[in-house]
């Protein structure tokens, strides 16, 4: 849901990361985490890749599921293990620092009730993102089901210009706000020099690494055949993010 | 036409990145023996690699690193294992070639070692040169390296398309403020000035005294001021005032390229990144006792820090012979099979006291 660049600033400082994941999905990101947990039966082996400082995985473990979490960044990791601990559900959480992309090599076929991918999709290229995909088919048990929460939008050139006007303040003052807090000096002068200074620049990176968001339609285009989108849960103010379950088709 | 076009735009905004699609890229007719190159995303280096190239026969990965160079994506952590293993996953490789061996550029030996992409995704990883010119002569020298190949040149061409592209940056940044203080004839000096002092910077850094380069910027400066001042004559009339602003001018001009200059050089670590992003700084140095000797910290190098010292007939060991000309790019720091090479502003690991050099 957003530019290469803006997750590093993100990513830089995980601590900040929630409330950057909470500023650039206008605060829906806990709406849509407990949709996911309500979809998750007690007692199923769900995989969260992307799991990011590991709310997701530790709400769902809290609720009685068995997680394996992966994620990128070694910090991410650190994060969600150091979560999951806290909370006293180091049993329940199991944290890897891989990426979505050695999944392949990493889990078994059918081993998974549940695999989640929320704010993942629209970080991959398109060649990772059916890759990815197809690799999800294959870790699901027969009847299993993929949670995929994304910010998408229309297909149609007219609306999706609509939707990319609308939202582009939105993700511009979330790339400025992150990038302006990721600076590591603590000068307040020096921060508002650097930002003045800097705003040019960032503007254009900015614009040259522009939000990626997937249209909805692309997404149930590039599903494989095994998979098949059974209910999708829109969130907010048009429905900009939204929750597809997807089902593995049986047989 | 758009090549052009586009070599023209990111000279002139090298300071953000420029993606490409990360992509199996095939160059010739390679066969299932061929060798496979790995790069980043940055659509000026995959452009100056296919041109670097054009003769030889193999595959080229781009790997997604965000659209930055190796060297600076690399250091700065946007090209990674993980972009390898996903460009690896994605193009198909496997299925093209027999081997799993890969190519990597040597300027991004600070983010990728071979032995965690053998862990990971099962392919080697050898080292190449570091500039592209100098790949074909490697592949058919049987992939052996020269130590000229392992070390960082700058060469006159380079300076002067970097002095530009810090040029670019530079009036990027900061043209508002004498457009808003002096209006556009302030803003057409500042441009020239900036250009000039930086231009002069670049070219002539080695012989101008002194050690800080904002202190040599004041000797650009000088320079620049006679070179400029026939150029704003031409527009206005020289008076006092006139000159007195072109000198205002172009003393802010050149001070700022003399700021900006760590940052534009492959030999300077960028001060701007430890300012603004934390970056810490390194001191690098080598504890004899754990140093095997293998050269590989020689080899990765690229401002070529270390010495051999030969400490018993059957053993041989490294030392840092020259850390006044470390880049801290950590290169030797990730790749030391034994971890013999140490940052001594980290906490010191106990039991590793004797450090040499």
């Amino acid at each position: 849901m957003s530019s290469i660049v803006l997750m590093r600033a993100f990513e830089n400082i995980p601590g900040r990361y929630d409330l950057g994941m909470r500023l650039i999905t206008l605060g829906l990101i806990d709406f849509v985490h407990k949709k996911i947990a309500e979809s998750v039966p007690q007692g199923w082996d769900v995989l969260d890749i992307g799991c990011g400082t590991g709310k997701l995985s530790v709400l769902l473990a809290n609720r009685g599921a068995t997680v394996t979490a992966i994620d990128k960044c070694p910090r991410m990791a650190e994060m969600t293990s150091a979560r999951a601990s806290s909370e006293g559900l180091s049993k329940s959480v199991s944290v890897h620092q891989k990426t979505a992309m050695e999944a392949d090599t990493s889990f078994e076929n059918a081993q998974f009730e549940a695999v989640i991918l929320s704010l993942v999709i629209s970080e991959l290229t398109i060649d990772e993102r059916n890759w990815v995909l197809r690799q999800c088919e294959r870790i699901l048990k027969p009847c299993g089901i993929l949670l995929l929460a994304d910010e998408f939008c229309p297909e149609s050139f007219i609306k999706r210009m609509a939707f990319l006007v609308l939202r582009f303040p939105f993700h511009l003052a979330a790339y400025l706000y992150t990038q302006i807090k990721s600076m590591m000096t603590s000068n307040i002068w020096w921060k508002l020099y650097y930002a003045l200074v800097e705003l040019p620049l960032m503007l254009i990176s900015f614009l040259v690494g522009a939000p990626m968001t997937v249209p909805l339609e692309q997404i149930e285009k590039s599903l494989p055949t095994g998979l098949r989108v059974a209910e999708a849960v829109a969130f907010g103010v048009g429905g900009s993010i939204r929750l597809l379950k997807i089902e593995k088709i049986q047989g | 036409m758009r090549s052009v076009l586009l070599d023209v735009l990111q000279l002139f905004f090298r300071m953000v990145p420029h993606p490409t699609r990360p992509r199996l890229i095939v160059i010739g007719k390679p066969g299932r023996g061929s060798p496979v190159l790995v790069t980043t995303n940055s659509s000026l280096t995959v452009r100056r690699l296919e041109g670097a190239l054009r003769s030889e026969s193999l595959y080229l990965l781009v790997a997604p690193a965000g659209g930055i160079n190796v060297w600076c994506g690399s250091v700065g952590g946007h090209f990674t294992i993980e972009g390898i293993i996903s460009i690896i996953k994605t193009s198909g490789i496997q299925q093209l070639v027999d081997h799993r061996r890969l190519i990597l550029p040597q300027l991004c030996a600070p983010a990728i070692t071979s032995k965690e992409l053998i862990k990971r995704v099962g392919w080697s990883a050898q080292f190449g040169p570091v500039r592209a010119a100098d790949i074909p002569a490697y592949l058919r020298n049987g992939r052996k390296l020269t130590p000229a190949m392992t070390e960082i040149q700058y060469s006159i061409n380079d300076r002067v398309e970097m002095s530009i592209a810090m040029s670019g940056s530079i009036i990027v940044r900061f043209s508002i403020f004498p457009l808003f203080l002096w209006g556009i004839g302030a803003l057409l000096q500042f441009v020239a000035a900036v250009f000039c002092s930086s231009i002069l910077l670049h070219v002539l850094n080695e012989r101008i005294p002194g050690s800080a380069n904002t202190r040599k910027s004041f000797y650009t400066c000088a320079v620049s001021l006679p070179l400029l001042a026939p150029l704003a004559w031409s527009v206005n009339p020289l008076s006092l005032s006139h000159l007195l602003s072109l000198a205002t001018i172009t003393l802010g001009a050149s001070y700022l390229a003399g700021s900006a200059y760590s940052g534009y050089t492959p030999f300077k670590q960028c001060s701007y990144s430890k300012q603004v992003f934390g970056y810490k700084p390194l001191k690098i140095d080598i504890v004899a006792d754990d140093c095997t000797g293998c050269t590989l910290c020689e080899w990765v190098c690229p401002v070529n820090c270390f010495d051999p010292v030969v400490l018993q007939p059957t053993r041989k060991v490294f030392v840092m012979a020259r850390a006044a000309d470390c880049v801290e790019c950590a290169a030797c720091l990730v790749q030391c099979p034994t971890n013999a090479v140490v940052d001594l502003f980290a906490d010191a690991a106990p039991g590793r006291t004797a450090c040499c050099s």
